[in-house]
């Protein structure tokens, strides 16, 4: 759930940002998610791209870390908790 | 199943709290320029909308009084539509708390550290934001309560340095409704209400953990009001050192008012306690309405918000980078479309559709009783 939320607010964000590209500089959807990502101009950014994976990464053992435990529950109570 | 843990904030911290994040952007970047000289004024009247605005959000969330605006809307319109309402909620919070920290960003990189990329400082204030939330809201309610009376000390010195030092020239603030009252309401109702005003509505994600509901409006008000002073005095102060046309060319008032100080040729640059103020303000906004992101998601995953912290944290670092290409377009945007687009119906029409809401389903229970 973790990982999905992650994905989900990245796409969503990113979105966001697009359609106010498009507002401000009269940009085609394409061309203003180009815009965004474009990277090239500023390598500092790969800081946040790095910054970004290691949230990604964080959230895949937080989901993870979540199902084992969820595993463990069900094994000792013998019943599904989130049911 | 989802473990709850109570979290508590004193009506202490909910003070510092309000003014911290009051501050928070708005001292950055300087508010109510459009009114020229009168801006001070145009502040002050916003801040009566603003205390208006925090009682309206008060009103109608204190009707539930452990539930926040997300658990507010499950009860109005069922879950499933709040689910999609709380995202969209979630995604305006978050990229608020980016902008947030593009100023911070924006400000350290011009002004105090030059060399160092941008994407550094976003990086270093979320992963602290993120990781004082993983510790809870409890953690950063009490940083904001430590640290707030230095804010006032350092106010309260850069006041007497400014005025011992000669920089001052309090004609500058004359003509006092040269163009007539149309400016000074227009910014106060179009500008302020909207930025930094209406944003308390991340609060209304807060007042669910408030220990003493009791005196909670009248903490809320003396909140805002404090908040007021302070932007008023600061917005009088840099008109009075720099002159309207230099508040409206700068890009960080405040700190160009704050270099103004030279007592002697000895004391001079305290561009330091300056930046301890916006640090402050920004790190307590900007955690604040990720925090409001992190309910929202805690409210539709029915996973605690700890779990989200960190990552959130470093999209916010990430879209802060994104969020435009340079300072200017970042303001542009800023000015044209985030308050027409996303806080106007967010802060206002929403909420407003929503109390609306409250006071029908609450009706229809008393005379189905």
């Amino acid at each position: 759930m973790v990982t999905l939320s992650y994905f989900l607010l990245l796409i969503f964000l990113s979105i966001l940002l697009a359609l106010f590209d498009i507002k401000l500089f009269e940009l085609t959807f394409f061309e203003a998610i180009v815009k965004i990502y474009y990277s090239e101009i500023a390598v500092g950014r790969y800081f946040s791209f790095a910054g970004a994976f290691l949230g990604l990464i964080w959230s895949v053992v937080v989901d993870v870390r979540i199902y084992r435990s969820n595993k463990k529950d069900i094994k000792v109570s013998g019943f599904n908790d989130e049911s | 199943m989802m473990k709850v843990n109570k979290e508590n904030i004193s009506l202490s911290q909910l003070l510092t709290l309000l003014i911290n994040f009051l501050l928070g952007s708005a001292i950055v970047v300087g508010i109510g320029s459009n009114a020229k000289n009168d801006a001070w004024l145009a502040i002050a009247l916003g801040g009566l909308i603003g205390i208006g605005i925090i009682s309206a959000y008060h009103f109608f969330i204190l009707r539930f009084p452990d539930k926040n605006i997300f658990q507010v809307f499950e009860f109005c319109i069922g879950r499933k539509v709040t689910i999609v309402i709380t995202f969209i909620y979630i995604v305006y919070f978050l990229y608020i708390s980016a902008r947030v920290t593009r100023d911070f960003g924006e400000l350290m990189v011009t002004a105090i550290l030059p060399n160092t990329p941008i994407e550094v400082m976003s990086i270093s204030l979320c992963l602290l934001m993120g990781y004082i939330l993983y510790l809870g809201i409890e953690v950063l309610a009490r940083t904001s309560e430590i640290f707030t009376p230095y804010l006032f000390v350092f106010f309260i010195l850069l006041t007497i340095f400014l005025f011992a030092s000669g920089s001052t020239e309090v004609n500058q603030i004359q003509p006092i409704l040269g163009e007539g009252i149309m400016p000074v309401i227009k910014t106060a109702f179009l500008d302020l209400s909207l930025f930094p005003f209406g944003e308390v509505i991340a609060f209304s994600v807060i007042y669910a953990s408030l220990t003493n509901k009791k005196y909670s409006l009248r903490v809320s008000i003396i909140g805002v009001g404090v908040a007021t002073i302070l932007l008023v005095v600061s917005s009088f102060l840099m008109i009075v050192t720099l002159g309207v046309d230099s508040v409206q060319r700068s890009n960080f008032p405040l700190l160009s008012t704050a270099r103004a100080v030279s007592i002697g040729e000895f004391l001079e640059r305290i561009d330091a306690i300056v930046v301890f103020i916006i640090m402050l303000g920004v790190f307590i906004k900007g955690s604040l309405f990720m925090y409001a992101g992190l309910k929202g998601l805690e409210f539709i995953f029915k996973l605690s918000y700890r779990y989200f912290a960190l990552p959130v944290s470093m999209i916010i670092s990430l879209f802060s980078v994104l969020v435009s290409v340079d300072f200017a377009d970042h303001i542009q945007e800023g000015i044209k479309v985030v308050p027409y687009y996303l806080h106007l119906p967010l802060q206002h029409i929403v909420p407003f559709i929503l109390f609306l809401l409250v006071l029908w389903r609450q009706q229809k229970g008393k005379s189905e009783n």
